[in-house]
């Protein structure tokens, strides 16, 4: 299946070519750096799972990254991210020190979160990044929950609440959007839904789990307005998200924009590729791929050349490399770190220490 | 200064006290607002506080829940109704998953100064799925606090103390009470969490309960006193967790003998707590076996008759109390 | 340094009140010296330094209650110094050095007298074995019998399936009769556990009503180790009861030719120096009722100890005429004035109240008919004398006379004696007399 024909009449062709007049060449060689950094951390982080350095659940974003790398372009200070397990992007991305990711994954204490959550609890607040969770859809009424304070606070922040296509067979997911709708309505939920539809929930494709697969269409449902973006067209996304952001800090009501993009690398750090899409499936989205993309883009406008994209990927390679070192050198947690943490307050721990 | 009122009253008073005492403070749930409380806590409160800070919810447990987790962890201080605990469930990934772990996993980042009220317990004949004492399930989680409490003035106080804590409270409201009177002091009387409250001193047996099962210890040791000549004292935890494990343990030192008594299941229960730590911190001083007097291991039945079989009775309580002090049993 | 220690007046004693001091801190003391004035259950008494130096540390105020064996004051002598207490000491940094570390050689300070039985007595029952879970035996069966060096063998057990149950062990240890062999009688160091068991109280006791025209009252010292005493021996002394009634006319007759002649020594003797005499005189054919009952039998005494109920404004004593059997009338007569005005002055010294193999209790004085005594544990026996009262009789031909009637009711115990030497004893007291010569013998 390929995900941008699915909607035609969505017109993702006419945001892409408005976003190419929108964008300056030298904010997109940033870009270009920015999401070529988030390919390398993830590469280095499956290297670091084969190699034992990295425990517990491992998703990596490539394939995906010009999602977050173009809506976050129009987060402003103050707003709250929040999002699912897929998280490193959105933490690099907001300014989190890619060591302090990896110290993270690596299960140090130096580590963005203590080492305490791992690579689907990235947390930074002081940044905006109001976690990643490992529930799916479970994080999705937090979010609502967010806009909301942030107009009880009377500020004119808001909320990017990312989410998967397959959340969206969750009740958490359909309540919470209800409300958000709803609590919309009085101006009181600054809220845009992001939805990262990279066409399956882990092993079964959008078709296999809802009737109704316009997962955008799905938020008329609680009277909110959404559109589709190329979620692979960085220069798409950043139109979009400049435009939908600006709506709601206006309006206090949501919005949702479901972004099309693919996961060119396993669900997790490993799964079984061939029992639920096709390699010929897999190579046609890569063509595709946001960053080879922008890069031939780049390449052929002029704005890069081969010595600078040498530049670049030396640049990445040797910041990624430095951040691993930086993880396998730190020391673990100390073990006092137990107990801490679990309640606020006096940090009591209610139990034998 | 103290005042008769009802427990419904006082659990009111501790709200208004709160809303008035902090802007961050909103109560949401269902029907909570123009409807004015299913049970009529909230009555009135949205004309005098307004639709943001009291928030008519629609029936999606999940959804304001999680939600109210959120705006917790920017600062808000929500107050949700649960209708009534039995609907909990439906909101348990929220309470449990996020609530109860936001602050350990992102690393002390955030806090959740949340608390999520409601009736618990059975009592009036509302059968299986309206009938759950859940004291136990949510005080299993590190991150939550619990309490239950009985008499007007510490429903309310504990109401206040569970608004002003930076953490996630699960306040399990006595619903079958909301009636009953008793003496509530004025204005601020916060009570603080984990500590029990000595209902009546006694000097033979120590009977532990919480909640409604508390005004049950209290009948029961008045039969003994006057049938057996027993000296019941009685123990309201107040709070499950944290748990005040010194009072317990004191007044065990001093009886030898204790009766556990909830509403709940006996399997993996409160009371099974209460006897695992009379064996750990009072082993010496027993001169019985802990017992542990529960409801029946049945989902609660419609019938009064069935109902009342399903719950502890004065007897039953009166029973293990008479064998713990190696008496006839009546 | 030495201690100055809350000593031990009688063996119910568990703790004592420090009502004065009378030398102050740093003042020079010698060994003799009254240090401090101690209020017990029974009297109040000087306390008397046992060394010579200085009065180094006052540790008790005026006022506090003081478990026995615990340290009131320290005397130290030329050039010592004053531990402090609360384990921040010189001498208890050493003590904990040398326990932590065996190979501190040289420094171990000796134990003190005070640590050594209690070690004593917590291994005691792991060394035979029978604190081992032979028994079933609730846990706070399992510490009383440890703590106290009792052998559960001997309790039986009331509980489920034979359970040893604390009632149980309770009342053997009020008994007595479940001490382990070869064990020592309760040392100082323990008077506060055996404080925590005798304030031990059944179940029936309601709380106060607190009513209107209700007072309540705590009970002094001395009326609690009364009531416990008395309760321990009512509720586990099997009481049996002889009463008989006593013609006093001749008694009253050789009392009035006595006293007259004694006149010229001061001396005057009451009813109750006869009736104690011929009690006295009556147990030489009936030695079973002068005996205390003991852990390891009945214990009959030859020389009879007699102790006298004395009421006190606040209680009650019982001082004790030794060997009255031996002695005179006149003598009995000046011994009982004299212990029951000091008794009631509280000056009794501890072994003037202790130790009577036999009680009488007289209350005729108060125009009481008849009564019956609670036995004062260990003892076989008390007697209880009511008032002479003036009634027609009949004499040998049938007529009627005026006569001078008594009654007296001995409380025995059952362990010891049986009804048959109850009544046997009684009647011999009434013959005696009824002929008051015998006295004399």
């Amino acid at each position: 299946m390929s995900a941008e024909n699915d909607h035609p009449e969505n017109g993702s062709e006419e945001t892409r070519a408005e976003g190419a007049v929108a964008t300056d060449t030298d904010r997109l060689v940033d870009l270009y750096r920015e999401m070529a950094l988030i390919r390398a951390f993830e590469e280095a982080c499956q290297r670091g799972f084969r190699q034992g350095k990295i425990g517990g659940y491992l998703h990596v974003y490539i394939g995906q990254e010009a999602v977050a790398t173009g809506f976050l372009q129009a987060f402003k200070e103050g707003d709250r991210v929040i999002t699912a397990y897929r998280d490193h992007a959105h933490a690099l991305l907001l300014g989190s020190d890619p060591k302090n990711v990896m110290a993270e994954l690596y299960g140090r204490g130096t580590g963005i979160v203590k080492g305490k959550g791992g690579s689907m609890h990235l947390f930074d607040v002081e940044k905006g990044l109001m976690g990643g969770y490992g529930i799916v859809g479970g994080h999705i009424p937090l979010g609502v929950g967010f806009a909301y304070a942030q107009r009880y606070g009377e500020s004119d922040n808001i909320t990017q609440l990312y989410l998967g296509d397959g959340a969206m067979s969750t009740g958490a997911f359909h309540e919470a959007a209800n409300l958000s709708g709803l609590w919309g309505k009085d101006g009181m939920n600054p809220c845009l839904f992001i939805v990262e539809n990279n066409q399956y929930g882990m092993g079964t494709s959008v078709e296999r789990t809802t009737a109704m697969t316009d997962l955008g269409a799905k938020f008329d449902a609680y009277g909110m307005e959404n559109e589709k973006v190329d979620g692979m067209d960085l220069e798409a996304v950043i139109e979009c998200a400049e435009r939908v952001v600006e709506q709601v800090r206006e309006t206090g009501r949501p919005y949702a924009v479901e972004a099309l993009t693919y996961r060119t690398a396993p669900h997790g750090a490993a799964d079984f590729f061939e029992k639920y899409r096709t390699k010929e499936e897999v190579e046609e989205w890569r063509q595709r791929d946001p960053i080879g993309l922008l890069e031939k883009k780049l390449l052929e406008g002029g704005a890069l050349d081969e010595d600078k994209l040498d530049e670049i990927k030396g640049e990445t390679k040797e910041r990624i490399n430095e951040a691993v070192k930086f993880a396998d050198e730190s020391e673990q947690p100390p073990i006092e770190e137990l107990y801490t943490d679990v309640y606020a307050g006096e940090d009591e721990y209610l139990g034998e220490a | 200064m103290a005042e008769t009122k009802t427990y419904r009253e006082a659990l009111r008073e501790a709200m208004v006290h709160e809303l008035d005492n902090d802007e961050s403070v909103v109560l949401m749930g269902e029907d909570i607002g123009v409807y004015g409380g299913t049970h009529l806590i909230t009555d009135g409160l949205i004309d005098q506080y307004g639709p943001k800070r009291i928030i008519d919810t629609p029936i999606s447990e999940a959804g304001f829940t999680g939600a109210a987790v959120g705006m917790a962890m920017l600062g808000m201080k929500p107050v949700v109704e649960m209708m009534t605990w039995n609907f909990s469930f439906i909101a348990a990934d929220q309470i449990i998953q996020n609530a109860a772990k936001v602050r350990y996993f992102s690393g002390g980042q955030v806090e959740v100064p949340l608390v999520i009220r409601g009736p618990n317990g059975g009592g009036v004949q509302l059968s299986a799925q309206h009938t759950h004492s859940l004291e136990n399930m949510y005080a299993h989680f590190p991150g939550l606090k619990v309490v239950s409490p009985v008499t007007p003035n510490d429903v309310k106080g504990l109401m206040i103390t569970a608004i002003r804590d930076p953490n996630p409270v699960i306040f399990l409201e006595a619903g079958a009470l909301y009636g009953t009177k008793g003496e509530v002091e004025e204005g601020d009387n916060a009570v603080p969490f984990g500590k029990a409250r000595v209902a009546r001193e006694g000097s033979d047996v120590t009977l532990v309960a919480y909640g409604r099962q508390v005004n049950l210890c209290l009948r029961v040791a008045d039969t003994l006193e006057e049938e057996d000549g027993v000296s019941a004292e009685v123990i309201d935890l107040r709070s499950i967790r944290p748990f005040d494990e010194d009072a317990l343990v004191e007044s065990v030192k001093k009886t030898h003998r204790a009766i556990a008594v909830q509403e709940q299941w006996r399997w993996f229960g409160v009371a099974s707590e209460v006897a695992a730590i009379i064996q750990d911190r009072a082993f010496d001083y027993l001169d019985a076996p802990v017992e542990r007097v529960s409801g029946a291991e049945v989902p609660a039945p419609y019938a009064r008759n069935l109902e009342l079989a399903a719950f502890p009775s004065a007897q039953q309580v009166a029973n293990a109390a008479r064998r713990v002090l190696y008496m006839e049993e009546k | 340094m030495p201690e100055v220690i809350m000593p031990k007046m009688g063996d119910a004693m568990e703790e004592g009140t420090l009502v004065k001091w009378l030398k102050s801190e740093g003042e020079e003391v010698s060994e003799g010296d009254p240090i401090a004035e101690i209020e017990t259950d029974k009297v109040t008494l000087e306390l008397e330094a046992e060394d010579s130096g200085t009065l180094a540390q006052l540790i008790a105020s005026e006022g506090d209650d003081i478990p026995v064996g615990e340290a009131i004051a320290f005397i130290a002598g030329e050039g010592e110094e004053v531990p402090e207490r609360d384990g921040g000491g010189a001498q208890a940094e050493e003590g904990a050095e040398v326990a932590e570390g065996e190979e501190a050689d040289g420094g171990a300070q000796p134990q003190t007298a005070t640590e050594a039985p209690e070690e004593e007595a917590a291994e005691a029952p792991q060394a035979d074995g029978r604190a081992d879970g032979r028994f079933r035996a609730s846990p706070i069966v399992r510490r009383l019998a440890q703590e106290n060096d009792l052998d559960l063998s001997k309790v039986e057990g009331t509980g489920p399936a034979g359970r040893i149950v604390e009632r149980d062990v309770r009342a053997a240890m009020e008994r007595g009769d479940a001490q382990a062999d070869g064990a020592e009688a309760p040392s100082d160091v323990e008077a506060p556990q055996q404080a925590e068991m005798q304030g031990f109280q059944p179940a029936r006791i309601p709380e106060p009503t607190e009513a209107p025209g209700t007072q309540l009252v705590e009970p002094t010292r001395m009326m609690q180790v009364i009531g416990e005493r008395m309760t321990e021996a009512k509720q586990h002394v099997p009481h049996f009861y002889a009463s008989v009634e006593v013609r006093m006319d001749a008694a009253m007759a050789l009392r009035k030719q006595l006293n007259a002649q004694l006149e010229d020594e001061g001396i005057k003797l009451s009813v109750n120096d006869f009736v104690m005499k011929a009690c006295a005189v009556a147990l030489r054919n009936h030695p079973n009722l002068n005996a205390l009952y003991t852990t390891r039998g009945v214990e009959l005494h030859e020389t009879v100890d007699m102790a006298m109920a004395v009421a006190l404004d606040a209680g009650l004593i019982t001082p004790v005429i030794r060997d009255i059997g031996s002695k005179g009338l006149a003598t009995i007569s000046r011994e009982s004035k004299d212990l029951a005005t000091r008794a009631r002055e509280g000056s009794l010294k501890p072994e003037e109240y202790q130790g009577g193999t036999i009680t009488v209790s007289n209350m005729g004085m108060f125009g009481i008919e008849s009564f019956t005594a609670i036995i004062n544990p260990p003892q076989a026996a008390i007697v209880a004398v009511s008032s002479i009262d003036r009634r027609p009789s009949y004499d040998e031909n049938g007529e009627i006379v005026p006569a001078s009637m008594m009654k007296l009711t001995l409380s025995a115990d059952h362990r010891i004696a049986n009804g048959r030497d109850g009544a046997l004893y009684m009647a011999e007291v009434k013959r005696i007399l009824e002929n008051p010569v015998l006295l004399m013998v």
